[in-house]
């Protein structure tokens, strides 16, 4: 299984983890109770890895567009280490990713983000 | 439809842990395909459920048409395509849908209903089943046979299966001195004390 590729850390700041809640509920009702279940077994998250205020490099953007080819888009799952809590999870790209060349805050590179959802 | 003491508690809790995991078995020809519509795999009766995207239809019942289930299964890498298409479409393939509940995977499904297979159809994304009612000669009436010196579990759930529960042992031959020997002759599945002769009702 292809691996994601070691480049420079996503912003700390926007960094985003996004549980999908798949709870089943109810709904109000005139009885006044909710009932709710879980709709599956297993809680899977998406991750949002942003690259704004310290935008990528062209060194890192180049591995980076190399991998998302690699793993054809969204097409293949690949290992991915947390930027931050270094739990290894079994990811795709949720988003196809979109790249602008721009010097946001005075540092030129490559700014954008990508999501990644669990398998 | 009648439901087990431990699912009509699980289904009036206000809230739940659980969740109720919809398992399709396809038979085509030899062979089984068994699915669940979870993010998962599940372990239940001693099989592998492989987590796949389905969706399940409402069942339509009007009391004027035959009634039927549409399950929509995802065609991405075309898995279930090839094996219709191997079976020429599969038409009449058995398909039991069943519903179980994720904290009591040791007990039998909550839901059991066989269908045979309708109609199918493909498209880039999804496999669309459309199931309608089994053969009515193919159904078993009564539901169970009893027998004086055979164990009926081990032609429903087989030999450790869920009715069965023996623990030791690697083979059994549905007599009640083999259920003896496996010391588990509580849950024999044979009816000593019915006689040998004729049927009953």
């Amino acid at each position: 299984m292809p691996t994601f590729p070691s480049i420079q850390l996503p912003d700390a700041g926007g960094f985003k983890e996004i549980p999908i809640d798949t709870t089943i509920r109810s709904g109000a009702s005139a009885g006044g109770y909710v009932q709710t279940r879980a709709g599956h077994t297993r809680d899977l998250f998406q991750f949002y890895l942003p690259w704004e205020a310290l935008p990528l490099t062209d060194a890192d953007y180049i591995t980076l567009k190399a991998f998302i080819s690699t793993v054809r888009f969204g097409a293949v799952e690949f290992t991915w280490t947390h930027s931050f809590t270094h739990t290894e999870y079994t990811v795709r790209f949720r988003e196809v990713p979109e790249f602008r060349l721009n010097s946001d805050g005075g540092v030129p590179g490559w700014s954008g983000h990508v999501l990644l959802e669990e398998v | 439809m009648s439901l087990s003491v431990v699912a009509t508690l699980e289904k009036n809790r206000l809230s739940s842990p659980g969740a109720y995991i919809p398992l399709v078995e396809i038979q085509i020809g030899e062979t089984v395909i068994r699915l669940a519509a979870n993010n998962e795999d599940i372990e239940w009766d001693g099989h592998t459920w492989t987590r796949f995207p389905l969706d399940l239809d409402d069942r339509m019942e009007d009391g004027k048409e035959m009634p039927s289930l549409g399950i929509k299964a995802s065609n991405a890498l075309r898995i279930l395509q090839s094996y219709i298409e191997a079976a020429d479409g599969a038409p009449g393939a058995a398909v039991i849908v069943r519903v179980v509940n994720s904290l009591h995977l040791d007990l039998p499904a909550d839901i059991e209903e066989t269908y045979a297979n309708a109609k199918v159809s493909c498209d880039d994304q999804w496999v669309y089943i459309t199931l309608g009612a089994e053969n009515p000669v193919a159904i078993r009436f009564p539901t169970d046979r009893n027998l004086t010196d055979f164990c009926r579990f081990l032609l429903s759930t087989g030999f450790k299966g869920i009715e069965c529960g023996a623990t030791v042992g690697d083979v059994c031959d549905g007599t009640l001195e083999a259920c003896r020997g496996h010391g588990n002759s509580v849950r024999f599945g044979g009816e000593a004390g019915l006689s040998r002769r004729g049927y009953y009702v």
